[in-house]
């Protein structure tokens, strides 16, 4: 680690002596206000410690807060801005060639550019530490806390990072410090209640959680998850730092990511499904994979210049619109839409689920999910036309997801909402027949024939831009003359 | 095998053709300036080259390593200046200097000499400990240059790096990038003001609209373009007499006389200025200077420019 030239170069401006000093001696304040404020109240206060060892146990949650406050809040403001500074202060692309791995970027970033908030928080780790064994606080209960502290520090700030690097195009770098003492002064008080009842004796460390049937503690149950979180943020972070330029999941990329997920959403309600409510709890792992199934073709979009570099290597005219379509960000959706009908039948089979409201429910998800693919796929192909039909098309996904919800609160008719993707979970609890239900499915068609002819439209252009290039260069003449666009 | 070697390199924007079918090779020791108006291509190339954009078409090899393939191995070796950059503000000028050779795996019992030298051949030896934010403009592209000595690339891509340096930085940025092209480095420079590259590009490669109009060494494309050389003679005493020999000289084809001077345009090489040296003395002229005329990148240019209707933004 200390060969990372990166954590080197963070180390020479953080822990300049007089940064180190006011940061220290800050600290310092601090958790002397917390020694004395404590100390004070268990001698003079009325019943709030009545022993030393509560006192001690008020201490540990009270560091902990304060380790939570730089280790999740601090820390993931501080790497939210890294990009966009280095882009401001146009020293982006020195760091886009340093000869090292994208791993070694991402540590370096992460570790050193929280050199001195880590240094603290390992300070005051030790000190909650020492406070915790002294409270008589578990170890197993400890270590737990641990895990969860490290694994969400790990997620938050790679994923922080990860937003960073995905907005790489900001010319501006704003600081979040602000945002954070205000997200700090909000989740002050309901943190420490949290905090006290985890360490109160409520037997936290022992209460059991399952993951496909194996037991274990739920605080590493929870640990296991963010970990999954952390190790996806990572990979986003190697693509972004070794292709900038491409979106942040391949095709084969989000279509692993959507697997995995699907396999843990599976396994952390797979004990429910078998439960005297499956039936209902599935319709958990069925619209939280659906939620995926909307967000992730966004941060895989296949841009116009991606469609030009396949276009390139066709041959013949005839084949290049189906190997377009077989490309597209349509097909690519739709690969995600056929990993969570897989998971989604496996859940609905084992919670014994009403197979018709899962029949309708599918059939108009898929078509609610190929208007919204459209959607995308038009600005992937026109965004080069027009740079602002970005905002048009953002407008309209809005007004599909919200107007029926408008008009049905106007008519008073709940079947309205159906008609749009976010009213579709009123399928599964309506009781409607199949003539309301096939409602929605048309108007999701009606939706998709003016999206479905702009697309081929920009399918044909491209057919015509590489012909036309094709019997220009066959003839000796200039091809870059044929505009791209 | 050339050091930089382009195979019908092309890169695509959705709107543009940036570099349209770009191939030649730069071998060692060679300076290869880049020329053509904005908008050419200049800029986009030397990115590609720098591993920065993917080319969408064509192969290039830097170094032996395949820009596509190996672009960490490209980066080891290369040495590239943005056209407009800033380095870390918040370091100082030996901090930042010994981040970029630490990062180009300089070991580090080398890294404190190179720095101090680095930092004296780009003449901020006195700043070395002052933080970048209060350096001038000038001065960061000095830096800049310096964070290139400090690593010793094979291959340096400048993209105008004399904007906004003082001419006594641009001197100095002229002899350093001799005595590196000297110790057998390969400098592909862009510039679009050709006085910047006059006198030390061993090749030139004119672009314009993405494409490679022109390559070749400096004497090539001269002769490329005139065909013929210019000798220069400027004589003492009977002009008549001088300029009855000069129109005498078989390989004279045109004689424009000025005063004392004349100005021939003739085929052949430097045997033909031994012979008109020798014809002048012979007949009697007092020779004051005789010189080959060498074409500068602005009339190599500007004649191409003409010759192949370049548009110049």
């Amino acid at each position: 680690m200390c060969a990372n030239p990166i954590i080197r170069r963070y180390r020479f401006s953080q822990l300049r002596p007089q940064q180190v000093w006011v940061f220290g001696a800050l600290y310092v304040c601090v958790a002397l206000l917390i020694l004395f404020i404590n100390s004070s109240i268990y001698r003079y206060g009325e019943g709030a410690y009545t022993t030393l060892t509560e006192l001690y146990k008020g201490l540990f949650v009270q560091f902990a807060i304060l380790e939570v406050f730089m280790l999740w809040l601090l820390c993931p403001a501080n790497c939210s801005n890294v990009v966009a500074r280095e882009i401001a202060d146009k020293s982006f692309d020195f760091f886009r060639m340093l000869p090292i791995r994208a791993g070694q970027k991402a540590v370096g970033i992460l570790v050193g550019r929280n050199l001195l908030c880590l240094i603290i928080a390992t300070v005051n780790l030790g000190l909650c530490l020492a406070f915790g064994f002294a409270g008589g606080i578990p170890a197993a209960l400890m270590l737990q806390m641990m895990a969860v502290l490290a694994s969400v520090t790990a997620a938050l700030n790679l994923v922080s990072l990860l937003f960073s690097v995905l907005s790489y195009k900001k010319s501006k770098a704003h600081s979040s410090i602000p945002l954070v003492l205000i997200v700090g002064l909000f989740t002050f008080g309901p943190l420490m209640g949290m905090m006290r009842t985890t360490v109160g004796g409520g037997q936290i460390e022992t209460y059991p959680a399952f993951f496909y049937g194996a037991a274990m503690p739920v605080l590493y149950l929870v640990s296991c998850c963010t970990l999954f979180v952390a190790a996806w943020a990572y990979i986003g972070l190697l693509r972004r730092f070794t292709r900038e330029y491409e979106a942040l999941f391949s095709r084969v990329g989000a279509g692993l990511f959507m697997l995995t997920f699907m396999v843990v959403l599976c396994g952390l309600f797979y004990v429910y499904l078998l439960g005297p409510d499956g039936h209902r709890i599935v319709w958990g792992v069925w619209l939280s994979g659906l939620l995926l199934v909307g967000i992730v073709p966004l941060f895989a979009i296949r841009s116009f210049d991606r469609y030009l570099e396949i276009s390139r290597t066709a041959h013949r005219a005839t084949g290049l619109f189906w190997r377009l379509l077989v490309n597209s960000n349509i097909v690519g959706g739709l690969v995600l839409f056929v990993i969570w009908l897989v998971f989604a039948i496996a859940a609905g089979l084992t919670a014994k689920a009403d197979r018709v409201d899962f029949l309708w429910l599918s059939i108009i998800t898929f078509s609610a999910l190929l208007v919204i693919l459209a959607l995308i796929e038009t600005y992937a192909l026109w965004q080069p036309r027009n740079d602002k039909i970005g905002y048009l098309l953002g407008f309209l996904a809005i007004l599909y997801c919200v107007l029926p919800f408008i008009l049905g609160a106007i008519f008073e008719n709940e079947t309205l909402f159906l008609f749009s993707p976010l009213g579709i979970v009123g399928i599964l609890d309506g009781g409607y027949d199949a003539t309301v239900l096939l409602m929605p499915l048309f108007f999701n068609l009606i939706c998709l024939l003016p999206l479905g002819i702009l697309i081929g439209k920009r399918y044909y252009d491209l057919v015509c831009i590489r012909t036309q290039i094709g019997s220009l260069a066959a003839h000796g003449a200039d091809p870059s003359s044929v505009p791209l666009n | 095998m050339g050091i930089v070697q382009l195979k019908a390199i092309r890169k695509e924007f959705s709107s543009l053709v940036a570099v349209d079918d770009v191939s030649f090779e730069a071998e060692a020791g060679q300076v290869v300036g880049l020329i053509g108006p904005n908008g050419a291509g200049k800029t986009t190339l030397l990115r590609m080259l720098a591993t920065l954009l993917v080319p969408t078409d064509g192969t290039a090899t830097v170094c032996g390593a395949d820009l596509r393939k190996q672009p960490l191995s490209i980066r080891r070796n290369i040495g590239y200046l943005p056209d407009f950059f800033n380095l870390y503000p918040d370091l100082t000028l030996r901090e930042c200097l010994d981040f970029f050779a630490r990062a180009y795996h300089v070991p580090s019992q080398q890294v404190a000499g190179r720095v101090d030298a680095a930092l004296k051949t780009v003449s901020l030896e006195s700043k070395k400990d002052s933080q970048i934010r209060h350096l001038s403009r000038g001065m960061v592209q000095r830096l800049g240059l310096a964070t290139l000595l400090v690593r010793e690339p094979s291959v340096l891509l400048l993209d105008e790096p004399a904007s906004g340096l003082d001419p006594m930085a641009r001197i100095q940025l002229r002899d350093i990038l001799r005595r590196l092209a000297q110790e057998g480095k390969t400098i592909l420079i862009s510039s679009h003001i050709l006085t910047e590259l006059s006198g030390f590009c061993t090749h030139i490669a004119i672009m314009n609209a993405g494409r490679l109009v022109m390559y070749g060494s400096v004497e090539e494309i001269e002769r490329q373009i005139a065909g013929q050389q210019a000798v220069v003679v400027k004589v003492l005493g009977d002009t008549a007499q001088a300029e009855r020999i000069l129109r005498g000289l078989p390989s004279v084809e045109a004689v424009a006389a000025s005063d004392h001077t004349f100005t021939l345009t003739c085929g052949g090489g430097p045997e033909v200025v031994a012979e008109i040296n020798r014809s002048l003395v012979t007949g009697g002229v007092g020779v004051v200077e005789l010189a080959r005329h060498k074409t500068s990148l602005e009339e190599l240019f500007m004649t191409l420019s003409i010759e192949k209707n370049l548009h110049i933004s």
